[in-house]
């Protein structure tokens, strides 16, 4: 107990008020009258830190398993149209080889000569005063840039009769080159003989024996194969795009 | 629990409160939140893995009905020519077929004939390249005592009736001592195109099938609604 007071003993002539005030408290007892305390606080952190803790953790639980489930559902759209990607892949290579397979075949009729119209053409362009003794034509296969071709090769031998022999001559090996018929297949036409007829009577002096071999243009069995583009010419024209 | 009155030993208390309570979280952050972390970004990885994969797969997907159609066009049209122009064995022979195209065409123009067998040949390749090739050629070797109209005849017949057959070769001579121009010797020869392997056609055949049949089952696989997981 404490006793506060005027301090010391009271003189008698001196009469006045005194207040005392008595602690009957000790010091660590004492409340404090604020609202926020320590204890408070403690009490209140002690509930909503955990809670906001739980909360988190929740929140995050959730998106896991969202998560998880994005996953599952991806998984399984890819295993029922992973076997249709690849189903789709290997139809494209099949049409790829179909489209080969095809090519290859067209390519017996686009490398074809016509070879009536040739040897009708041959009847059609020889000038009357040459008779013609023989006919081959023949076929080879060669190579042009790497891409088969058919290369045919015609020899006409004969006899052109009268003073004018060498003008007839002249004559057919320029329309087996020039006319309709040959003007975009023959490559070129040569005489590779002309001479006079051996033991001519006189009046068949002028007569002359000739050849003329003519060579077609290669026909291609299917066009030849691009030169292949490296990486860089790849790339560039994506880079312009 | 009071803290001690001490203030040294106050201290200390709450130094090893303190110790004691960032242990605790850094083991809860090192071996709870961490390797959760790292599994989220593992599964946002592979869901974006997924997403590229799937997209992937529907470009392809989007391309199958065109494909097919393509696909089913080429292998009609290569067993129309097939089924039309190529020459197909008789009783594991060509020049069975071959010489009654040819006496039937003959025929036709009023000419004899006699046919001889010149083989099965293949284009070849390059030197340096080995193609694989499905279409080799058979050659027929005609020969016949006509003139050269007559020929030109026979030969336009022959080649109106067939596009893929190819005259690779002719010889016209006349003959000294036979004045006659309508019996000049002539010398054909003639190729068709044929399948390496002779059981192509009906490979053809069974490819159209297939090809129909991923049709119905493509057509199957769009009406069914998708399925929920």
């Amino acid at each position: 107990m404490a006793v506060f007071g005027g301090g010391g003993s009271v003189p008698g002539n001196i009469r006045g008020n005194m207040n005392l005030r008595v602690e009957l408290i000790l010091e660590e007892e004492k409340r404090s009258a604020s609202v926020i305390t320590f204890k408070s606080v403690t009490r209140i952190a002690v509930i909503v830190v955990p809670l906001i803790l739980a909360l988190v953790i929740a929140a995050f639980a959730y998106s896991m398993w969202q998560l998880n489930s994005n996953v599952t559902i991806l998984e399984g759209k890819l295993a029922t149209d992973k076997p249709r990607k690849e189903k789709s892949v290997e139809l494209q290579s099949q049409l790829g080889a179909n489209q080969q397979v095809l090519a290859e075949l067209e390519g017996w009729q686009k490398s074809r000569l016509n070879v009536s119209e040739q040897i009708l053409g041959v009847q059609q362009e020889t000038p009357d005063k040459i008779q013609l003794s023989s006919l081959v034509l023949s076929q080879e296969i060669r190579f042009t840039n790497g891409a088969p071709a058919r290369v045919f090769g015609m020899s006409l031998k004969g006899k052109a009769v009268g003073a004018a022999a060498q003008t007839h001559v002249v004559k057919l090996q320029s329309q087996l080159r020039n006319a309709p018929v040959f003007v975009n297949v023959m490559e070129n036409t040569r005489v590779t003989d002309f001479r006079s007829v051996e033991g001519a009577p006189e009046a068949n002096k002028n007569d002359r024996l000739f050849q003329i071999n003519c060579a077609y243009k290669a026909l291609l069995f299917s066009p030849p194969e691009a030169p292949r583009k490296t990486k860089k010419e790849k790339e560039e024209p994506k880079a312009e795009e | 629990m009071k803290l001690p009155t001490d203030k040294k030993q106050r201290t200390q208390v709450l130094a090893g409160i303190a110790i004691g309570a960032v242990v605790v979280v850094g083991a809860a952050i090192y071996f709870g939140v961490l390797p959760v972390l790292k599994s989220k970004k593992e599964k946002l990885a592979r869901i974006v893995e997924l997403q590229e994969e799937l997209d992937k797969a529907n470009i392809e997907i989007k391309k199958m009905a065109n494909v097919i159609e393509k696909n089913r066009e080429v292998l009609t049209k290569t067993k129309e020519i097939s089924d039309k122009y190529l020459l197909q064995q008789v009783l594991d022979n060509y020049k069975i077929p071959a010489t009654e195209i040819l006496e039937t065409q003959a025929k036709k123009v009023g000419i004899t004939i006699a046919v001889k067998d010149g083989g099965m040949s293949d284009v070849a390749s390059p030197p340096n390249q080995k193609a694989t090739r499905t279409v080799r050629c058979y050659t027929a070797k005609v020969s016949a005592e006509c003139g050269y109209n007559d020929l030109i005849k026979l030969l336009k017949q022959i080649e109106s009736i067939n596009p893929y057959f190819c005259v690779i070769s002719v010889t016209v001579a006349g003959q000294p001592l036979q004045p006659d121009p309508t019996k000049q010797l002539i010398g054909v020869e003639v190729q068709w195109p044929t399948w390496v392997d002779p059981g192509m056609s009906a490979k053809l055949d069974s490819k159209l099938a297939k090809l129909n049949e991923d049709v119905k089952s493509e057509a199957k696989g769009d009406a069914k609604p998708a399925k929920k997981n």
